[in-house]
C-alpha cells in the first residue's frame, strides 16, 4: 500500500481483507438508510439461525446532519463499511484489528482503544453491547455484539462491525476536512460530493415539503402494509425503510415535536418487527429454501 | 494440619466498562470467600485485581483437602427399616443417601426405640477437584448492570470471556466454562506485546512481573499513581486534576502514557465551561493551566501505549480535539450572531411538551409566576431581573452549542446573556441557577433571583404535568417531579423565601385557566406534602415531630414549617414541652371519643369555675399565639402553652367532669377542649402527636402503614 491510502484504496483494502475472510461482498441497498444496519442483508440476515458473512459499503443518509458541506466532519450522506459475521467468531476482535492493519493503521504505535458503547436503533428494535473503537480519540468504528433485532433474542449472536470511512479516511490521510479527503488520487471528496450536500442540506432544512412528506409518509405506512398482508416481506420492508427516511427528513425540517417524535419511532418499529416475525416464521431465509 | 498452596484465578475478558470493574473485583472476593466457607476449605489472604481484560484472583494460602469429618447420622426407626426381617424402601433409601452400605449400619436404642445409625465420613476432598466446579460457579453469578451473551452458551457476562487461568501451587486447576477450559497462560498488552505469557505458578508476584514485562499494570492502584505522576510531570497542578477522570482512565488502559498536545490559542476564546466539557466529557483529556489558573491552550491524554512513537499519536489526538474545539469555535461565532432576546421568538416551535405547548408559552409563563412569587416572599425587589431571567431562559435551546452540548443548556444562557444581550449578572447568573438543583447532592441556586426563577419554573412544570394528567402516581414519574418538587422545597427553606404553597401553587394554576384548579391543586400539594416529609426527614426532625407540624394546615408555610420542626426538636427535653403537648393530648383524647355537635363555646354556660379560669387563660393565649408564631418564636409559643394554659387545665381536668348528664353543659364543655385543640393544630402543631415514652435522642418508632 501506499504511503497515503486514498478513501478508494481503503473501501478496496477493506473488501479484499473481508473477502479473503469469507464475506459474500455485498453492494449497497439502493433505498434510503440511515446506516448499514437497515441493509437487509443486515436486518434480515442476523435473524433465524443460518450462519452468514457479508461486507458492503452503505451509503448512509441523515437528514438532521447535513451542514451543506461546511462542517469539517458532519455530512448529509456518509458511507459505512459494514461487516456481518454470524455466528459471532470468537476472535471477533483480532479479525478487527487485523483489519486495521490491513487498511494502513498501525496498531503498535497508534492508541487503539475500545470504549463502551451500548448500541441501539430504537427504530429497529435492534439492540447490541460493544465498543466504539477510538484511535488517538478519533472515533473509526462501531463494534458491536448484537443482542436483538426487531425485539427478537438473536440465536446466534452476530457481531457487526461499522466504519466510519471518512473518519478513517481523514484520519488516514491527516486531513482536516472532509472535504479535502482524496477519493482517489487527484480527485477530492469536495469535487464528488461538496454541491450534493450542499442541495440535499438545503432541501431537508428549507426546500422539502412538509405537507407532501407527510403524504409520502401516510401513503407508504399504507403500502408497506398492503404488502404484508400479501406476505410480500421485503416490498413491506422497502416501503418501511421509505417511511424512515421520511420521517428523518419530517425530523430535520423541525415539523414533529419531541413527544410526537418517540410515537413515530414506536410505529416504525411495530411495522419493522412485523416485517422480521414474517421473516422469520415462513424460515425460508433469502435463498427460497423452501 | 494440612498442606497449603497459593491459587491463581484469572478471567480475560474483551474490555469491559471502566465503571464495572471495581463492583465485580469486589463481587468475585466476598463470592469466593463465601465458596470457600461453604466448601470449608481454608482459604487465607484474598486480593483482587483488574483490568480493563481481565479479573484476577490471588489466594495466598489455600488448604490442599477439605478436613474429614466424623458424623453419626441417625436414621429410620428399625420397625420401619425392616420388614419380616427384610431391610425396607427406608433403609435402603438411608444407607443410599448415607453413602455406606446396608451391612455397615448400626441399630442403637433411642428412648425405648430401635433406630438405625449410620457413621458418615465427610469431606476430605482434595481442593483441587472441587475448585472447578465452585470457580465456574462465580463467574457465572458474578452481575453487572448489563450482561449480554456472545456465543451459543448458557453463560452472560458484561462482556465476552475469552481465556481463563487457574492455577493451584503449580498445577492448572481444570475449570471449565461452556467449552473454555483454563490453561497455563495469559495475555499481555493486545498491541505491545501480543504473545502469549505463560503462567508457571500460582505466585502473584510472579504473574505481576510477568506482565509488567507484556505491558500491563496488573493493579488499578498502581495506574493511577502512574497517571498522576505523569500528569505531574507535564505540570498539572495537583488541585486542579479531576480525580474522579483519572480514575476512569485508569480503568481505560493496561498501560498509562499521558501524551500532552496543544491546540490553536485562538480557541481559547470560546468560554472555560465549553472548553472543560468538549475535552473533559468529549474527550477524557485533562485541562492545562497557565500560572495564574487560567486554561491554556494544551492538553493532556492517557494513551494506552508506551508512546514509542509519540509524535504520532500526539498529532492524532491534536487533531481531533482541534476539530472538536474548531467545530466550537464555529457554533461560538454563529451563536453571537442572535441575541438571546430575538431566540425567544424561535422558542414557539420548540415543543416543550405535547399538552404544554413551546417553550415560548412556558418562559411566558415562568416570568409571570416569578413575578407573583417574589410579590408574595416580599422579594418584589428582585421581580423584574427575575422575570426577565425566566423570559430568556430557554432562549439557548435554539443554539448550535447547546444542540452540540446539550449538558451546557443553562451555562450558555448565562454566557449568551452577558456578552451578547449584555444583560446585568444577576440576570445571566440566573439563567443557569434555574436548572439548580438537578439531583438530590446538587447545589442550589445561589442568588435571590435564581432561587426565585428556578422555584417558578420547577413550580410550573408540576402543576402543568399535574393537570394534564402526567403527574407521579405511585412508583411512576415519568417526568421527574417529585425530585423538582424536592428542589422547590429545599430552596425555599435555604433562600428564607416565606409564603404558603397553596397560594403559590394557586399562582401557578391561574396561568392554566382550562385546569381543574382544586383537583389538580390538591394533587400538587400532596406531591409536594411528600417531598417536604424527606426535607424534614433529612434535617434529622423525627416521625412524630414531622408528622405534628405536617398535621397542621399551616405546614403550607414551608420555610416556617421547616423552623418550627427543627425548633421543637430541640425542646423535646424540655419540661414545658411535654406539659405543652400534655394539653392536646388530653383535649383531643376526650372529645375524640364523645359525640357533640360542634359550635361556639358559650362562656355563659360555664357552671364551674375552674372552667372559666382555662377558659380566660386561653383566651389570652390565644391572642399572643400567632405573633409568636409569626417570629419563629416556637420556644414562646410552648411557653404560652405550658405556663398559661397548662396549669389550668390540668386542674380542670382533676376537678371536672366533663361528661356530665346535663347535654348544654356537657356539650359546651366538649366544644371549649375542641376549640383549644383545633385551634392549636390550625395553627401550629398536632403537638398530641408528639411520643414522649422513650429516652431523649432516640429515634421514634416508624409510623404503621
Amino acid at each position: 500500500m501506499k504511503k497515503r491510502p486514498t478513501l478508494q484504496n481503503i473501501i478496496l483494502a477493506l473488501q479484499e481483507y473481508w473477502g479473503a475472510q469469507g464475506c459474500v461482498l455485498a453492494l449497497p441497498y439502493d433505498a434510503e438508510v440511515g446506516a448499514g444496519t437497515f441493509h437487509p442483508y443486515t436486518f434480515f440476515a442476523a435473524l433465524g439461525p443460518q450462519p452468514w458473512k457479508v461486507a458492503f459499503v452503505q451509503p448512509s443518509r441523515r437528514p438532521a446532519d447535513g451542514r451543506y458541506g461546511d462542517n469539517p466532519n458532519r455530512l448529509y450522506q456518509h458511507h459505512q463499511f459494514q461487516v456481518i459475521l454470524k455466528p459471532a467468531p470468537a476472535d471477533s476482535q483480532e479479525l478487527y484489528f487485523a483489519s486495521l492493519r490491513a487498511i494502513g493503521i498501525d496498531t503498535r504505535h497508534h492508541d487503539v482503544r475500545l470504549e463502551e458503547d451500548d448500541w441501539e436503533s430504537p427504530t429497529l428494535g435492534a439492540t447490541g453491547l460493544g465498543w466504539q473503537v477510538l484511535c488517538d480519540g478519533t472515533e473509526i468504528t462501531q463494534f458491536t455484539y448484537f443482542q436483538q433485532v426487531a425485539g427478537m433474542d438473536l440465536q446466534p449472536v452476530c457481531t457487526e462491525l461499522t466504519y466510519g470511512l471518512e473518519r478513517i479516511a481523514a484520519f488516514i490521510q491527516g486531513v482536516n476536512h472532509v472535504m479535502d479527503i482524496e477519493w482517489v488520487e487527484g480527485v477530492t471528496y469536495r469535487m464528488l460530493k461538496k454541491r450534493t450536500e450542499y442541495e440535499l442540506s438545503a432541501y431537508s432544512f428549507h426546500g422539502a415539503s412538509i405537507e407532501r412528506h407527510w403524504e409520502f409518509f401516510r401513503k407508504a405506512e399504507e403500502e408497506s402494509r398492503a404488502a404484508l398482508e400479501q406476505k410480500l416481506v421485503l416490498p413491506a420492508y422497502e416501503w418501511l425503510l421509505k417511511c424512515s427516511h421520511w420521517f428523518n427528513m419530517l425530523d430535520a425540517r423541525g415539523a414533529i415535536s419531541v413527544t410526537e417524535r418517540t410515537g413515530y419511532i414506536t410505529k416504525i418499529r411495530a411495522m419493522a418487527c412485523a416485517c422480521a416475525r414474517a421473516y422469520v416464521d415462513d424460515g425460508r431465509g433469502f435463498g427460497w429454501v423452501a | 494440619m494440612t498442606m497449603t498452596k497459593p491459587f491463581l484465578f484469572e478471567v480475560g475478558v474483551e474490555e469491559m466498562p471502566a465503571g464495572y470493574l471495581a463492583p465485580y473485583a469486589e463481587q468475585l472476593a466476598s463470592l469466593f470467600a463465601d465458596e470457600m466457607k461453604k466448601a470449608n476449605i481454608a482459604v487465607k489472604g484474598i486480593t483482587t485485581l483488574y483490568t480493563p481484560r481481565r479479573l484476577v484472583l490471588h489466594c495466598a494460602r489455600m488448604a490442599e483437602q477439605q478436613p474429614v469429618t466424623e458424623e453419626e447420622v441417625k436414621g429410620p426407626p428399625c420397625d420401619v427399616a425392616f420388614a419380616n426381617g427384610q431391610p425396607t424402601r427406608a433403609a435402603t433409601a438411608f444407607a443410599e443417601k448415607a453413602g455406606v452400605t446396608l451391612d455397615v449400619l448400626e441399630r442403637r436404642d433411642v428412648g425405648g426405640k430401635e433406630y438405625l445409625f449410620a457413621n458418615v465420613t465427610r469431606g476430605g476432598a482434595r481442593t483441587i477437584e472441587l475448585l472447578p466446579g465452585i470457580m465456574a460457579g462465580i463467574v457465572r453469578r458474578l452481575k453487572a448492570p448489563k450482561t449480554m451473551r456472545w456465543a451459543d452458551a448458557p453463560t452472560v457476562f458484561a462482556r465476552p470471556i475469552r481465556w481463563l487461568v487457574a492455577v493451584l501451587g503449580k498445577e492448572l486447576v481444570p475449570v471449565e466454562l461452556d467449552g473454555l477450559r483454563a490453561g497455563m497462560q495469559t495475555r499481555g498488552h493486545r498491541f505491545l506485546a501480543p504473545r502469549p505469557v505463560r503462567v508457571t505458578s500460582a505466585s502473584l508476584t510472579t504473574l505481576t512481573k510477568k506482565l509488567r514485562k507484556a505491558y500491563v499494570v496488573l493493579d488499578v492502584r498502581e495506574r493511577e499513581q502512574q497517571i498522576l505522576q505523569q500528569l505531574a510531570a507535564h505540570g498539572a497542578q495537583d488541585e486542579k486534576i479531576d480525580r474522579g477522570l483519572v480514575r476512569v482512565c485508569a480503568n481505560l488502559v493496561e498501560w498509562p502514557s499521558v501524551v500532552r498536545g496543544s491546540f490553536d490559542p485562538a480557541l481559547l476564546e470560546l468560554p472555560e465551561a465549553v472548553l472543560i466539557t468538549a475535552l473533559k466529557k468529549h474527550q477524557k483529556s485533562f485541562c492545562v493551566y497557565d500560572e495564574q489558573g487560567a486554561l491554556a491552550a494544551g492538553f493532556l491524554s492517557v494513551a494506552n501505549n508506551d508512546l514509542a512513537d509519540e509524535p504520532r499519536i500526539r498529532a492524532g489526538y491534536e487533531r481531533v480535539i482541534t476539530a472538536r474545539l474548531a467545530d466550537a469555535k464555529f457554533f461560538w461565532d454563529e451563536d453571537r450572531q442572535t441575541t438571546l432576546t430575538a431566540r425567544v421568538e424561535r422558542l414557539r416551535a420548540v415543543v416543550f411538551q405535547e399538552k404544554l405547548g413551546t417553550y415560548f408559552d412556558k418562559t411566558q409563563r415562568v416570568a409571570a409566576l416569578a413575578r407573583a412569587l417574589a410579590a408574595m416572599c416580599g422579594r418584589d425587589a428582585l421581580a423584574d431581573a427575575a422575570a426577565r431571567a425566566a423570559f430568556l431562559s430557554r432562549a439557548d435551546l435554539t443554539t448550535a452549542m447547546v444542540y452540540e452540548f446539550p449538558e451546557l443548556q443553562g451555562v450558555m444562557g448565562r454566557v449568551y446573556a452577558r456578552v451578547v444581550d449584555g444583560e446585568p449578572a444577576e440576570v445571566a447568573d440566573a439563567i443557569e441557577e434555574m436548572y439548580q438543583p438537578r439531583g438530590a447532592d446538587d447545589a442550589l441556586p445561589a442568588s435571590g433571583v435564581g432561587a426565585l426563577v428556578s422555584v417558578a419554573d420547577k413550580l410550573d412544570t408540576i402543576v402543568g404535568c399535574c393537570a394534564a394528567g402526567l403527574g407521579p402516581t405511585g412508583s411512576a414519574d415519568p417526568y421527574a417531579l417529585r425530585r423538582q418538587a424536592l428542589g422547590v422545597l429545599r430552596i425555599l427553606v435555604a433562600h428564607d423565601l416565606r409564603l404558603t404553597l397553596g397560594a403559590a401553587v394557586g399562582a401557578a394554576l391561574a396561568q392554566y385557566p382550562a385546569a381543574d384548579a382544586a383537583g389538580v391543586g390538591a394533587h400538587v400539594l400532596q406531591v409536594l406534602r411528600g417531598r417536604f416529609e424527606t426535607v424534614l426527614k433529612d434535617a434529622g426532625v423525627r416521625y412524630d415531630i414531622s408528622a405534628a407540624v405536617l398535621a397542621s394546615p399551616a405546614w403550607e408555610a414551608v420555610t416556617q414549617t421547616y423552623h418550627k420542626a427543627q425548633a421543637l426538636m430541640t425542646l423535646l427535653p424540655a419540661e414545658e414541652f411535654r406539659q405543652a403537648c400534655t394539653v392536646l393530648e388530653r383535649c383531643e383524647n376526650i372529645t375524640r371519643a364523645a359525640e357533640f355537635t360542634p359550635g361556639a363555646v358559650d362562656p355563659a354556660a360555664f357552671v364551674d369555675a375552674l372552667e372559666t379560669q382555662v377558659w380566660q387563660a386561653w383566651t389570652r393565649t390565644r391572642e399572643r399565639l400567632p405573633a409568636a408564631l409569626r417570629h419563629d418564636d416556637v420556644r414562646g409559643a410552648i411557653g404560652l402553652l405550658a405556663a398559661d394554659v397548662a396549669a389550668p387545665l390540668h386542674a380542670y381536668f382533676e376537678g371536672v367532669r366533663v361528661n356530665v348528664e346535663d347535654a348544654v353543659t356537657r356539650t359546651n364543655r366538649l366544644r371549649m377542649l375542641r376549640a383549644i385543640r383545633d385551634t392549636i393544630v390550625a395553627q401550629f402543631a398536632d403537638l398530641g402527636a408528639v411520643v414522649f415514652d422513650q429516652t431523649p435522642g432516640a429515634a421514634a418508632r416508624e409510623p404503621r402503614k
